[in-house]
């Protein structure tokens, strides 16, 4: 059943809401070890359910009963927001982020706040102060991150979508390892206020579901301008089409030569099998030659953890949040409370951004890094001038074992390769499985701002895959 | 030795909008601690600044009233620290892309006109406020938190502190004029940084730059500068460079005070200000700002030269306080004697005002009334001392000088047949100061004509007693 689906059956009394959500919480409540939820309140549940129940011969939205989860750094001033951290274990928002009003304006039922990497720093969710997430397809695997929560919360059937946030390949790589899709629209299209930055340029909101309608019917619902972020797209609403007419005819897509990264057997297979499949779709395929996309995780590394030293200095214990306990001086109080509160990952980044910033270097790294990832732009770009879509893997591996790569942290990094530079570059990007279970995911490449395009490939795919 | 003292000064000064620079919380002084406030000023997690157009508009009327350029297009940057004030963690301002550039403020030296130059003038916001108190604790108020500034940064190109005095003078009354910022000192809302060290223009040796921060009055600001000058003098005389440091007034010992030594100084790991796009500014929406710029101090002084053909000293007071020279062209559009207003304004309304110690737009003498009594006066219904006397009691009070003069009998007596009576009688009584009058003693014409007003209760026409006495007293 997609969104549609569900929303009418709710609408016409054919399904009883209230009996839903009561089987809805006995599953969440069988699923609990696979540690997906950080905050969950029935009666909160109950609440929404409530209203609706009171409204459901008026007005329905068009999300009317749909189960949403939230990656907890996502602000909904019902439930706490953790953003995965020690440091905000006990924070309570005190205001919704644009999307979750947006989601609650049309009738969604916000179910609770799910698990992620701490501040969105991790691709395992193993970063995570409250524990790993395991993958709902085999429970010893990671389910990706940061937005694990995310994604094994729509893969287990918990929910019908998710809301994540995508920094360099946060809502997309989880989407592959937990077989479902992932959508992270162009920057700007859906509103940031309200959601806790990692790293502010590279941030966006995106949707996990379990397929393409549901991801645009979302996207309809949340994108738009919001006069709260000030890099929001000045489009009043988005209004993106699914054209049942769509085909790769005519249609020229861009693919890369995996030959020159390191990437795993099965993901490589994966992506050939994709190749094929839009080939005999009719598409007329292109390899395309990239300078630059091999600096990718170099240069995403340098921007990221810039921005994430100066997105994390507000959490200095003072006004909210964890506070030390042991300080005589204001600088103690820094020191200890940051010491305490943040994680190791989260440290980390915090002490190369910082690094890359100083003025001792001239600031070398990170005025490197801004020109790489211009030039990375304009590759793009010059790319496009010749093909509609690029496709690559969505990740370099598929999903480890829980607990096999801690002892070596940066090995990690590499997995986002292809799914970095779309960040990078401002564009827009939807990872889909190429099979069942546990398998490689493309992801389609589109234009900033031609998020249509991808949306009707993928769907079109979605079907002819079927 | 033949040296010199090179000044530069940073201001920074907070502008009067509604709002805040990055959200809706009122910017207001003296509401109660932490009133004004929300997600976005306290830096709540996941929230954004939204940037305030009047402040940019406001700063960029400064750029224009100081003769700067405007950039077209601009970013914001993050400044780090970990300060309690700070809610972010960093500040929102500007470092290499200043919205206005290369200006200037003029200055009078006894050289002539000294024009001293404006390296930038960027916008940022404003931190909170600790507040330590007795018992040892710091409290912590954000109602300032994300309030809007203007720094004002200027070469290091006064010479002293009367020049550095001035070019405050200046820069103060000109954004008042502007009414982009209350520029109260004691508030806050003007702060002012002094960068000094001096240079023997012979060897080329040079002290240290010292920064005395935190200047809470012209006063202070004076001081500063004439207490750092002589140090750093003594310190060239002993080939002493001195260190790079951060100094304070202190008001107690009447010296600056080492706060810091800085030999390396703090780096603030400055970047880009993501949440805030690169901002557009449109020759157009320039255009119209400067069309919209009042009448600064420096073009009024000229037309009211040219308009009144006053005096260049009244025209440069009169428009140096936009409500001075407001009320001036009020009052004189209904007295239609530029010079009469102008003696009355500046000598005694001025004097007033000041033994008062209130600004002049606080007077309670509305200009109408003014303007009445300066008309009695003019048509000689009273004559000057009355004038005084009734200007005294406006100034206090603010009535109807008109009905005021007839209800308390003090019209001017002009009616020949009565004051010569009094003339008579007046000689009559007072044959010595005639006699010492025809002797060449001339104050004796004075003691007379005083005599002649006493009689009359000061109502009697001075010049006319005066005209009469000296006809009947022909040497
Ligand atoms: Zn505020």
């Amino acid at each position: 059943m997609n969104i549609k689906e569900l929303r009418n059956s709710f609408v016409s009394g054919e399904i009883d809401l209230r009996s839903y959500y009561t089987k809805l919480i006995e599953k969440i409540e069988t699923k609990k070890d696979l540690n997906i939820f950080i905050s969950f309140n029935k009666e909160d549940i109950f609440r929404q359910i409530e209203k609706l129940e009171e409204k459901q011969n008026s007005n329905c939205g068009i999300l009317f009963g749909i189960p949403v989860t939230l990656k907890d750094n996502i602000s909904y001033d019902k439930l706490k927001m953790t953003c995965g951290s020690k440091m905000l274990e006990n924070f309570e928002p005190i205001f919704n982020a644009t999307v979750v009003d947006k989601l609650i304006e049309e009738d969604a039922v916000i179910i609770g706040k799910v698990n992620m990497d701490e501040f969105a720093m991790g691709s395992s969710s193993e970063t995570s102060y409250f524990g790993p997430t395991k993958n709902p397809i085999d429970n010893k695997l990671i389910p990706g991150g940061s937005s694990s929560g995310s994604a094994a919360s729509v893969a287990a059937d918990l929910a019908m979508i998710s809301l994540g946030s995508d920094s360099g390949g946060s809502v997309r790589q989880p989407a592959s390892y937990c077989n479902i899709y992932g959508y992270m629209p162009s920057y700007g299209t859906i509103s940031r206020a309200g959601v806790v930055s990692m790293a502010n340029t590279l941030d966006q909101i995106g949707i996990l579901s379990n397929c393409v309608e549901d991801i645009v019917t979302t996207t309809n619902v949340i994108g738009g301008n919001d006069s709260k972020d000030m890099n929001s797209t000045l489009k009043e609403s988005i209004n993106f089409q699914i054209e049942d007419n769509y085909n790769f005819k005519n249609k020229k897509i861009g693919i890369i030569n995996l030959d020159k990264f390191e990437i795993e057997e099965a993901v490589k297979k994966d992506y050939e099998l994709a190749v094929d499949k839009i080939k005999s779709l009719g598409a007329e395929i292109v390899e395309l030659d990239f300078k630059y996309l091999k600096y990718s995780t170099a240069v995403y590394s340098v921007v990221m953890s810039s921005e994430v030293s100066s997105n994390m200095s507000r959490f200095d214990g003072i006004r909210y949040g964890c506070l030390t306990d042991e300080y005589e001086t204001t600088d103690d109080l820094y020191i200890n409370t940051r010491s305490e509160g943040f994680g190791e990952e989260t440290k980390r980044r915090i002490a190369m951004g910082t690094l890359f910033l100083a003025a001792e270097n001239n600031q070398e790294l990170y005025k490197q890094g801004q020109k790489v990832r211009k030039l990375m732009s304009d590759e793009f770009d010059a790319h496009f001038e010749k093909v509609d879509i690029i496709l690559t893997p969505t990740t370099t591996n598929l999903p480890y074992e829980i607990g096999s790569r801690t002892e070596d942290p940066l090995s990690v990094y590499d997995s986002g390769t292809f799914n970095v530079p779309v960040n990078l570059c401002g564009l827009c990007c939807i990872s889909i499985p190429v099979r069942k279970g546990i398998s490689g995911s493309i992801q389609f490449i589109g234009k900033r701002y031609e998020d249509e395009e991808i949306l009707n490939a993928a769907y079109y795919y979605e079907r002819s895959n079927n | 030795m033949n040296y010199k003292t090179l000044i530069g000064l940073e201001i920074h000064v907070e502008l009067s909008t509604n709002s805040k620079m990055f959200c809706g919380c009122k910017n207001e002084f003296g509401s109660a601690p932490n009133t004004n406030v929300c997600p976005i000023c306290l830096g709540h997690p996941g929230a954004l600044p939204v940037m305030n157009k009047k402040a940019l508009e406001y700063a960029i009327m400064a750029g224009l009233s100081f003769n700067c350029n405007i950039r077209n297009s601009f970013k914001m940057d993050r400044k780090k620290y970990f300060y309690p004030d700070l809610t972010k963690g960093y500040q929102i301002t500007q470092q290499d892309m200043p919205l206005c550039e290369n200006g200037y403020i003029e200055v009078h030296t006894k050289d002539g006109i000294k024009k001293i130059g404006l390296i930038r003038i960027h916008i940022e916001e404003d931190t909170g406020k600790s507040i330590h108190n007795e018992e040892g604790n710091t409290l912590l108020d954000y109602n300032r938190a994300g309030v809007p500034l203007i720094e004002i940064v200027s070469e290091p190109e006064m010479s002293n502190a009367d020049e550095a005095k001035e070019f405050l003078e200046n820069l103060k009354e000109t954004l008042k004029f502007i009414g982009i910022s209350d520029v109260k000192m004691e508030q806050g809302s003007l702060r002012c940084d002094v960068n000094i060290n001096v240079i023997d223009e012979d060897s080329n040796f040079k002290t240290r730059i010292t920064e005395v921060k935190n200047l809470n009055s012209f006063k202070a600001v004076y001081k500063a500068i004439n207490y750092e000058e002589k140090r750093h003098l003594e310190m060239l005389e002993n080939k002493d460079e001195g260190f790079k440091e951060t100094r304070r007034w202190d008001d107690a010992s009447n010296s600056t005070v080492v706060m810091r030594r800085k030999e390396e100084g703090s780096d603030y790991r400055f970047s880009v200000e993501g949440d805030i796009p690169v901002t557009i500014v449109e020759d157009e929406f320039i255009e119209e700002i400067k069309n919209n710029l009042p009448e600064l101090p420096s073009q009024l002084m000229k037309r009211f030269i040219k308009e009144y053909n006053i005096s260049e000293y009244d025209a440069d007071i009169l428009s140096r306080n936009k409500y001075l020279s407001k009320y001036f062209e009020i009052v004189t559009k209904e007295v239609k004697d530029p010079q009469l207003v102008s003696n009355w304004l500046l000598s005694d309304v001025l004097r007033r005002v000041n033994e008062a110690e209130i600004e002049f737009e606080e007077i309670k003498m509305e200009s109408k009334n003014f303007a009445k009594l300066l008309n009695l006066i003019k048509n000689k219904d009273i004559n000057n001392n009355t004038g005084k006397k009734v200007l005294r009691k406006l100034f206090e009070d603010n009535f109807d000088p008109e009905e005021y003069v007839k209800e308390k009998g003090l019209i001017q007596v002009n009616d020949d047949s009565v004051l010569e009576k009094i003339v008579d009688e007046v000689l009559a009584n007072n044959q010595e100061s005639i006699n010492d009058y025809k002797n060449g003693k001339d104050r004796a014409l004075g003691f007379l004509v005083g005599q002649c007003m006493k009689a009359s209760k000061g109502k009697g026409n001075p010049q006319k007693f005066n005209e009469m006495i000296l006809k009947k007293l022909v040497r």
